[in-house]
């Protein structure tokens, strides 16, 4: 026999078993801690016939009771006290609502490192070499469009001119560069934005906060195909190509669907 | 509502008197935790809504009570819950009560507050795991598990004693005279 078995055999209280005295002749350490559970049994067994005390009168600790000032009154208790009182015996839900206030500093306040996309950058390249290429009616045309901060460069070579746009601030605003590009100019090329990433360090609510945005829809006065148009028109705004917006009535019911292109949702 | 406390409480009185007097291994002591505890069940009772849940849930005051006590600062734990002790090994002990008393003090020194009550309840009051379950609203695999550890708890704290006292020869054979009872292995 192991100790384990043996301890466990002690601790169930079946201390004649023949295999276990066979262990505690060999074994002092469960020897001695056999010795101290037969004196616990022992006592226990003693304290279990010994008499009772005379319990008090129950008329006596009734009066005792009842006339003690603090049975007449209810004790004010606070709802903070109160809160604490039925935390304390539910031990449960306050380690829930520890854990839960735990994750929520956690998703709050540590901070991790992660990248964010600050803008595009555009290249027309492939441009057929020769000609001197006047930037400023493309930067006419973009600052037209609301786009104050770009700024272009050009790269002149044997076999090909580059152009770069750069300062764009979402993918959309990269797509208008190109077509504004082409058109002003009459020139083409090949066409490639690259989104500028840019390492931040936040909070994981930050990093999701970052990636929501709001469509404001006006319901009253509207027809739905206005508040498809109106969601559509925000969602391109925001950089979001070919978000499509659906609006259904049915009654007094109302379901609009938005699907965003390389998004489930 | 008074008069339904007092008569719910009429046939659990004895014992649930004699319980904190067990508790607190002292008869004026139990008596202080017993009223405390009755004072705060009358305040209460009121909040009580299944009638048939009134044993356990005077129990858990007491058991409440019993453990507001033990909440102490740090700098007092250190001081002996039980100076009593003591006072007891001069007199004489014919019966050997008074030693199984010692014994025991001295294994639920070990104990938390909650595996005394939960000892006491068990071994002396003679309550079942289901009723205990049902006391500290646990399942009855989780009472098995604490008895579990407070026996083994009990052991140790008198097997770490007899080795100290023994080593330095403090502990007289007498000590250990204790009744038999059937079951002893020794």
């Amino acid at each position: 026999m192991r100790c384990h078995e043996a301890k466990r055999l002690l601790n169930e209280g079946d201390i004649n078993n023949r295999e276990l005295v066979k262990h505690l002749n060999d074994c002092s350490d469960c020897a001695r801690e056999a010795k101290a559970a037969g004196l616990i049994h022992r006592s226990l067994d003693s304290l279990r016939q010994q008499d009772q005390p005379t319990p008090t009168p129950f008329a006596d600790i009734r009066a005792r009771v009842e006339s003690h000032p603090a049975a007449n009154t209810r004790k004010e208790s606070s709802r903070m006290a109160e809160l604490t009182h039925k935390l304390t015996a539910r031990k449960k839900l306050s380690f829930g609502l520890g854990l839960a206030m735990a994750a929520l500093l956690f998703f709050t306040l540590v901070p991790f490192s992660y990248d964010r996309v600050v803008g595009y950058d555009l290249e027309i390249s492939g441009i057929e070499p020769g000609n001197m290429i006047n930037i400023d009616p493309v930067i006419m045309g973009m600052t037209g469009l609301g786009y104050d901060n770009i700024s272009i460069s050009t790269n002149y070579s044997s076999t090909e001119t580059s152009v770069w746009i750069t300062g764009l601030p979402h993918e959309k605003a990269a797509q208008e560069a190109s077509a504004v590009f082409a058109t002003l100019t009459g020139l083409e090329g090949k066409s490639e934005y690259t989104p500028k990433v840019e390492a931040v360090s936040g909070s994981l609510y930050a990093q999701v906060k970052e990636n929501l945005f709001s469509v404001e829809i006006t319901v009253s006065g509207e027809t739905p195909e206005e508040m498809k148009a109106s969601v559509e028109a925000q969602l391109e705004s925001m950089g979001m190509t070919g978000g499509e917006a659906v609006v259904t009535q049915d009654g007094d019911q109302m379901q609009i669907e938005i699907t965003i292109p390389g998004s489930d949702e | 509502m008074r008069d339904l406390f007092w008569k719910l409480l009429e046939p659990e009185h004895p014992k649930a008197e004699a319980f904190c007097r067990k508790l607190m291994r002292n008869r004026e002591e139990g008596d202080d935790l017993y009223q405390d505890a009755l004072l705060l069940a009358l305040r209460n009772f009121g909040s009580l809504k299944d009638h048939e849940s009134f044993r356990p849930w005077l129990y858990r005051i007491i058991v409440n009570g019993y453990k507001s006590r033990f909440r102490r600062p740090w700098w007092r734990r250190h001081a002996t819950l039980t100076p009593k002790l003591e006072e007891t090994r001069s007199t004489g002990d014919p019966d050997g009560q008074l030693t199984a008393r010692r014994w025991l003090e001295r294994a639920f020194e070990g104990l938390t507050p909650e595996e005394s009550t939960l000892v006491t309840l068990f071994e002396l009051e003679e309550w079942n795991t289901a009723e205990l379950a049902r006391l500290y609203r646990i399942s009855e695999g989780a009472v098995r598990a604490r008895l579990f550890r407070s026996r083994r708890k009990m052991r140790q704290t008198i097997d770490r004693f007899i080795s100290q006292n023994e080593t330095s020869n403090r502990i007289k054979e007498a000590d250990y005279a204790l009744p038999r009872g059937e079951t002893s292995s020794e």
